[in-house]
């Protein structure tokens, strides 16, 4: 490919310089709204959870907060459960990267090695889990009889293999040349350590993706936070946030305090939401890789 | 004869050692992968299993083994049931309309992106567009909730324009254009990637020699470009239909309100409310949940036929 600067020669218009014609202008002007729409809603959150409630009611607040002021992450962090809610959403997100990277390695380990008797069987035995499901009801019944309702565990183990992402990895294990791990058999060296020695070592690029991919659905998890654990002190931020938008179940205590407001609401997400949004500048990159290298040979 | 013995009794010997060899070589293989195979073992195949109780009187003595045979009973009390048009209906409509909006969206938007002649300008739409995949269903219920709520940001200012609120939150009338709209407004640009990446894939020199020919860009993109990425599109077109049933479940579960039940409940939801809220339905909830199941099983294998019919190397199998 011919590139000269930052542009990229456009199909048909390759021939020297890039000639921008008025459908490009147009194109492009459309594009930047639907940039605009993606990030509009999260500006006006961050204006909202910087302003007094009054000013919202005088339609002031689209873009930038008025009047400043730090009142309604005060009340949040003091009043709501909002800090106990942070420990479990931290605690499933981070055991939760444990357990789902540890089962996804040791399956993509395995199905990687092409001469392991057994290997197809074992491909199908997990396939098949892709295309029947029991659906919701025996799902619970059976995280209900394994002993798992009212425990942390039961939003990690349950659902800690995505079958999917095993399978990307899996690839990318085959890709690393066999001669490595042959030579290391020859040398007397076990399985277990080659598999963590030789192999992840050189996967790091795929290990950081499914990091980031296993996290962000651990720290999104609601639904089964609502179905499998029934104490408050227990509830992740997602049920949090959600309590605040539902008129009967709330974890605010209601009896001393005020229902929770748009600009107490705003606050509530954007603190749960932080983590997520400072890091994605730094990491869409590792997110991005991690659905390419799916595509291409999932 | 004994000489044949011999090397049949040593080819035995052999062979047990070799198989003991090949065992003990492999052996570390299948202690890695055992953890795995019980976690699908228990989380997949016992709830799989688990699906007779549709046919059965679920109840907490006899388990799911124990519990008495009822044949088609749960069927016949959800088909005859109210609620059954009811939750047919919304799943139907939300699927189809997720499938004729959402599912084109992500395609018109990557051949736009690829019209773009600025390789930064590009990347960076792409950067900002695939942020709301990140974000969950909850907190994008709060983001709308702050934009039309009643005192959220849209009827405020209508309301300092002295124009009346719209109650379009918990309204029946908005909540299905609602689910698709956001629907597409978080998952567009991240659903884009497949396509752009087969974009790139396509070979410059077919663009140069139709540009010789002095094809126009509609026509470029009508007879190189989407033929190029048909397959991708089939392909992905028969994936989507893989749980197009769940019409976007965790959506529905983050956004709903009792309010809007009549046009919001689908199927999905209403396994969920019925056999999880409320007491003694197991059985009926996981026939309904089966029921479900058929007939996303029909629409797929009816689309993998259609995609089939259109584009010979379309469909799945």
């Amino acid at each position: 490919m011919v590139t000269t600067g930052t542009r990229r020669p456009e199909p048909g218009l390759r021939h020297g310089r890039v000639r921008v014609q008025a459908v490009d202008v147009l194109i492009m002007a459309f594009l930047s709204v639907v940039a605009l729409t993606t990030i509009y809603p999260f500006l006006n959150l961050i204006a909202v959870s910087l302003s007094p409630i009054s000013e919202l009611y005088k339609g002031n607040v689209t873009l930038v907060p008025r009047n400043v002021t730090l009142d309604a992450y005060r009340y949040v962090i003091q009043n709501t459960g909002l800090a106990t809610a942070y420990g479990n959403t931290i605690h499933i997100t981070f055991f939760g990267i444990i357990v789902s990277l540890t089962l996804t390695i040791f399956g993509a380990y395995f199905l990687a090695n092409k001469d392991v008797p057994g290997r197809n069987a074992v491909l199908t035995f997990i396939i098949i889990t892709k295309v029947f499901e029991g659906g919701i009801i025996p799902f619970y019944l059976v995280v209900k009889a394994v002993g798992l309702i009212n425990s942390r565990w039961s939003l990690i183990i349950p659902v800690a293999i995505n079958t999917f992402w095993m399978l990307v990895m899996r690839n990318f294990f085959m890709k690393i040349p066999s001669s490595l791990s042959d030579s290391a058999r020859i040398d007397g060296c076990s399985e277990f350590r080659i598999m963590a020695q030789i192999i992840l070592p050189l996967s790091g690029a795929i290990v950081a993706t499914l990091t980031l991919f296993y996290g962000v659905g651990q720290w999104n998890k609601y639904f089964h936070a609502i179905i499998f654990l029934n104490k408050s002190q227990q509830m992740p931020l997602q049920v949090l946030i959600r309590s605040m938008y539902q008129d009967s179940t709330t974890l605010i205590d209601s009896e001393s305090l005020p229902p929770p407001t748009q600009t107490t609401r705003a606050a509530t997400i954007m603190l749960s939401t932080l983590p997520i949004l400072l890091l994605y500048p730094f990491l869409q990159r590792y997110f991005i890789r991690g659905i390419t290298v799916g595509a291409i040979k999932g | 004869m004994r000489n044949c013995r011999n090397s049949n009794t040593l080819t035995a010997q052999l062979s047990a050692r070799v198989t003991s060899r090949r065992l003990r070589r492999y052996l570390p293989f299948y202690i890695i992968v055992a953890p795995v195979l019980v976690h699908y073992l228990v989380f997949s195949y016992i709830p799989m299993a688990g699906i007779v109780i549709a046919f059965k009187n679920y109840t907490f003595l006899g388990g799911i083994w124990g519990s008495k045979w009822v044949g088609l009973a749960n069927f016949e009390r959800f088909i005859t049931n109210g609620a059954f048009w009811r939750v047919l209906r919304n799943t139907l409509l939300i699927s189809l309309y997720r499938v004729l909006f959402a599912f084109p969206a992500p395609i018109i938007f990557a051949l736009l992106l690829n019209e773009i002649p600025f390789a930064r300008f590009q990347k960076s739409l792409q950067i900002i567009t695939y942020l709301p995949h990140f974000i969950s269903w909850v907190v994008i219920n709060g983001l709308i909730f702050s934009l039309l709520s009643q005192d959220g940001i849209v009827n405020n200012v209508m309301a300092a324009m002295g124009l009346a609120r719209v109650r379009v939150l918990g309204s029946p009338d908005y909540f299905r254009g609602l689910l698709v709209v956001s629907a597409i407004w978080k998952e567009t640009g991240w659903r884009a990637i497949i396509y752009l990446a087969a974009l790139a894939g396509i070979d410059p020199a077919l663009y140069e020699s139709a540009s010789l020919d002095g094809a126009s860009r509609l026509q470029r993109i009508w007879y190189i470009t989407l033929p190029s990425i048909s397959t991708v599109i089939s392909i992905l077109f028969v994936l989507s239909f893989a749980n197009v049933l769940d019409a976007g479940f965790q959506q529905v579960v983050a956004m709903i309100t009792p309010n809007v039940f009549e046009v919001g409940e689908t199927l999905d939801y209403y396994v969920y409310r019925v056999g999880l809220t409320q007491a003694n339905n197991y059985s009926y909830a996981t026939a309904v949940g089966f029921f479900k199941s058929m007939v996303a099983l029909g629409l797929i294998l009816m689309t993998n036929w259609g995609a089939k019919r259109i584009d010979e190397e379309g469909g799945l199998w």
